[in-house]
């Protein structure tokens, strides 16, 4: 029963087989006269239509160090990156990832070996996500020789924080000035407040949490 | 420092290459003013006159540098630059972007915040157009509460019947994940993970080029594995871009 099953399975194959193959055969041979004898020759050379291939600059992406003061922890180092895009020549938007790590608090420090965070709730991990406006575009003259376009800016987003062991909803305010030294390499001065509800250290307030940075960021 | 120099070598000839592929018009507008910065702020600097050509160099945001035959550079506003023509005598075509470029759209991506059964909670999503009415998004969305902080992955279809008004209404459907971790403080239950599904409408104002504003309002319904299922509604405001 079965060699019998396998035999017609054999059959229908094989069968399919000249079929598909013998079907390309012929629709190849009528493609080749085809080629061979061109019913109408064009008079008209096909038009070559130029591809315009701009190269656009929107996106700009970097890294930055600075410090962040963490309200009731003391200032530490901050290091983070940024990706923005450029929407229109006013408006961007940007998000940034940053990190730092929280120091002691005066009561910690005061009373000797007495710890309020175990040491791995300590890092302040960051992220988020803003708009910003170019406020006021400028240029900067150094000496006669060197002229840099600039752009003072306002920027303001929501985000999270990762801070002893809770994800806190974040809202930042801020402004900076990028400083272009080429046409897509920029430094970046940026001052940003990041604030967020926390009952940390007793009862619920908002923390103000104050980063200050430089960046280098380059446009692609 | 080697190796880095050593990539300056390797890029060298590409840029050579850059140089030599420069995209050259001719100026067809009685003059055209170049700004010494991509902003209608920066100062007019050099005006090129009718029938001078010069090269494009690159393009930020509506901004075109472009060097003249002398070797002066210059940022030229797309309606200036668009009065030009190309080496074989057609126009310079160039996208100005519109709410019609948005129909034309092949990807889109933007970010949310809004509020989430009592949470604030941030959202950033990615979509595609399959045509201007029907597009798949994919969505992570983090809900920060008191006691837990929610991660939700969501993959849904967006229908928006009316894509060629400036405030279009859409609908939404999907389905996805929700994971649940409670905070730090609290040492009572464990992570969990459940599948979600939502159903949700919404609108869309498109503001300038490659901009706009979206709110949307989302009904979930997660499937526990304990006795009943829970429901919750999510609202989130937000802004996006397309390309």
């Amino acid at each position: 029963m079965e060699t019998r099953y396998r035999h017609l399975f054999l059959a229908v194959g094989g069968l399919l087989t000249m079929l598909w193959s013998g079907s390309g055969l012929a629709s190849e041979t009528i493609g080749e006269s085809l080629r061979s004898e061109p019913i109408i020759q064009p008079e008209i050379a096909r038009r070559e239509i130029e591809d315009i291939d701009i190269d656009e600059e929107d996106f700009e992406v970097g890294l930055f160090v600075g410090f962040l003061s963490i309200e009731d922890f003391g200032t530490d180092v901050v290091y983070g990156a940024r990706l923005a895009y450029h929407v229109t020549e006013g408006i961007f938007m940007e998000m940034a990832l940053g990190r730092s790590e929280a120091g002691e608090t005066s009561y910690e420090t005061l009373s000797g070996d007495i710890q309020l965070l175990p040491d791995e709730d300590r890092k302040y991990t960051y992220y988020n996500l803003s708009l910003g406006y170019n406020l006021l575009p400028g240029e900067v003259f150094i000496s006669d020789q060197f002229t840099f376009n600039s752009q003072f800016y306002l920027i303001g987003g929501i985000g999270s924080t990762h801070f002893a062991g809770n994800d806190e909803f974040t809202v930042n305010i801020g402004a900076g000035y990028r400083l272009l030294l080429t046409d897509w390499v920029a430094l970046h001065l940026d001052l940003r407040d990041h604030m967020f509800d926390s009952d940390l250290l007793g009862e619920e307030k908002t923390t103000h949490n104050l980063e200050y940075h430089a960046g280098l960021t380059l446009f692609f | 420092m080697l190796r880095s120099l050593l990539l300056l070598v390797g890029l060298l000839p590409l840029w050579v290459l850059a140089v030599e592929d420069d995209l050259r018009v001719q100026i067809t507008a009685p003059y055209v003013e170049m700004h010494t910065g991509p902003g209608s702020g920066y100062p007019i600097d050099y005006v090129v006159e009718r029938g001078e050509w010069v090269s494009i160099l690159k393009r930020r945001t509506d901004w075109f540098k472009v060097r003249t035959r002398k070797g002066k550079q210059g940022w030229v506003f797309l309606d200036q630059m668009q009065q030009s023509r190309l080496s074989d005598g057609t126009v310079l075509h160039i996208e100005s972007l519109s709410a019609q470029s948005f129909q034309e759209r092949d990807w889109e991506m933007g970010f949310h915040g809004g509020e989430m059964d009592g949470a604030a909670l941030l959202n950033l999503y990615a979509g595609y157009a399959f045509s201007p009415n029907l597009s798949a998004e994919l969505s992570l969305t983090q809900a920060l509460g008191n006691f837990s902080s929610e991660y939700l992955l969501d993959l849904n279809l967006l229908s928006e019947p009316f894509p060629e008004w400036r405030f279009s209404p859409f609908f939404t459907l999907g389905g996805g994940m929700i994971h649940t971790s409670p905070n730090a403080t609290l040492v009572q239950t464990e992570d969990r993970t459940d599948s979600t599904a939502h159903v949700g409408l919404g609108l869309r104002v498109y503001l300038t080029r490659r901009f706009y504003v979206r709110g949307e309002f989302r009904h979930y319904t997660v499937f526990t594995s304990r006795n009943e299922n829970e429901e919750f509604n999510q609202w989130k405001l937000g802004i996006g871009t397309f390309f």
